[in-house]
């Protein structure tokens, strides 16, 4: 209980204290999800399912690359969390909470957006046959973003502090 | 010395590091070392020499090619990833070279930081930082961001850390390098503090007043190329 706590400590702290940088990550991310309700919407997608599928795939992969960004400029402090004892399951699972806040704040509010955008130039009749389909491709998003992070912070935890710590060093 | 018993024993130990394009730098060859409980041992020699690396070792946070470090008598380079982990926060403090502070986290935060990775409690965590804070002198810091504190101030924060669970080892890289006068005679306060406390100590210095300090002094030198 101890660990899943700690965990939930260092995930929330992260997550509110490097803001600037999880800023400009969730700004994308946002985009991203605007970008892709609106696209989705436009194209009328049930009628051309060719359309949908990749749009889905780029949504998918650009947001799980964005959000792995957060992965690669926190490398030092993976290093530094092992050094001061972490376990491996608890630092990857405060990434794992960290990642989840990241994606799900910035996907949902980009859902709305679009939603709205979408509403403004078609009308709201449409809406309620398309929101399963991008609320399936978004939390679709928001997981595999954040469990690409998980198992990338985990392989990081099976090397040593010293090699963990210089992977930042590019 | 405390105690005849050594409490890190470095035996035959080899390090290579992989310096890119093929090639290898060659670190340790046959590196053995004693260290007993209750000393205070300080490592000097050249930039370059491997005076980190060897913190490094006995830490665990890098491993040799051959050869065994036992702290306390366990085989710390054949543990586990996460028993490692466990053991090291249970014997180990570190004071990093370049500290390795969370500069957006504030001081209390950075100190309560091992507490929290370790599984202690919220109400002993902050009954433990504040006992630490207030014996090295940072409990008016304790709200302040490390990113708006000296050099200084960042290398006592750095040493709070250290001792927040604690430990039986004190290891510390380049504790007093770029200090003023005042911060060097802090640190130096509070070693001698933890020494009587039966602390063993290991710190990699250029400085000669840390290096004074020491029971026992080893001098590495640079391989040339």
């Amino acid at each position: 209980m101890g660990l899943v706590e700690a965990s939930l400590w260092l995930g929330i702290r992260r997550f509110k204290t490097s803001w600037f940088k999880v800023k400009l990550i969730m700004l994308t991310l946002f985009a991203i999800t605007v970008n892709f309700t609106v696209l989705t919407g436009l194209t009328g997608s049930f009628t051309f399912p060719p359309v949908t599928l990749s749009l889905a795939v780029l949504m998918l992969t650009a947001f799980s690359a964005t959000i792995l960004h957060v992965i690669d400029w926190s490398a030092p402090d993976i290093g530094l969390f092992k050094a001061l004892g972490g376990r491996k399951g608890t630092i990857t699972f405060a990434f794992l909470v960290e990642l989840a806040l990241i994606g799900l704040i910035s996907a949902l509010s980009g859902l709305a957006v679009g939603l709205l955008i979408l509403a403004l130039l078609v009308g709201f009749t449409a809406l309620p046959q398309i929101l399963p389909l991008l609320l399936t491709v978004v939390f679709m998003a928001v997981v595999i973003g954040s469990l690409a992070g998980a198992i990338f912070v985990w392989r990081e935890m099976g090397r040593t502090v010293t090699e963990i710590m210089s992977h930042g060093e590019h | 010395m405390a105690n005849i018993n050594p409490i890190i024993r470095v035996e035959h130990v080899r390090k290579i590091y992989n310096s890119g394009k093929g090639k290898t730098v060659e670190v340790f060859k046959d590196l053995n070392l004693e260290t007993y409980r209750g000393e205070f041992l300080a490592i000097v020699g050249p930039t370059g020499c491997g005076k980190t690396t060897l913190l490094n070792l006995i830490a665990g946070f890098d491993k040799p090619q051959s050869g065994s470090i036992y702290v306390d008598g366990v085989k710390i380079n054949s543990l586990p990833d996460d028993e490692l982990a466990k053991f090291r926060s249970r014997k180990f403090g570190v004071v990093f070279q370049s500290n390795n502070l969370i500069p957006s986290l504030t001081v209390f935060e950075n100190v309560e930081l091992p507490l929290a990775l370790n599984g202690v409690g919220k109400s002993v965590r902050r009954r433990k930082v504040e006992e630490i804070l207030d014996a090295f002198w940072l409990k008016s810091y304790a709200d302040r961001r490390v990113s708006t504190l000296s050099v200084g101030e960042r290398r006592i924060v750095c040493l709070a850390r250290a001792m927040a669970l604690d430990p039986e080892i004190i290891l510390m890289d380049e504790p007093t390098d770029f200090l003023d006068p005042f911060t060097v005679d802090l640190i130096i306060a509070s070693l001698k503090g933890k020494m009587m406390e039966g602390k063993t100590i290991i710190a990699t210095t250029h400085h000669g007043r840390l290096s004074r300090e020491a029971n026992r002094t080893i001098r590495l030198k640079k391989k040339l190329p």
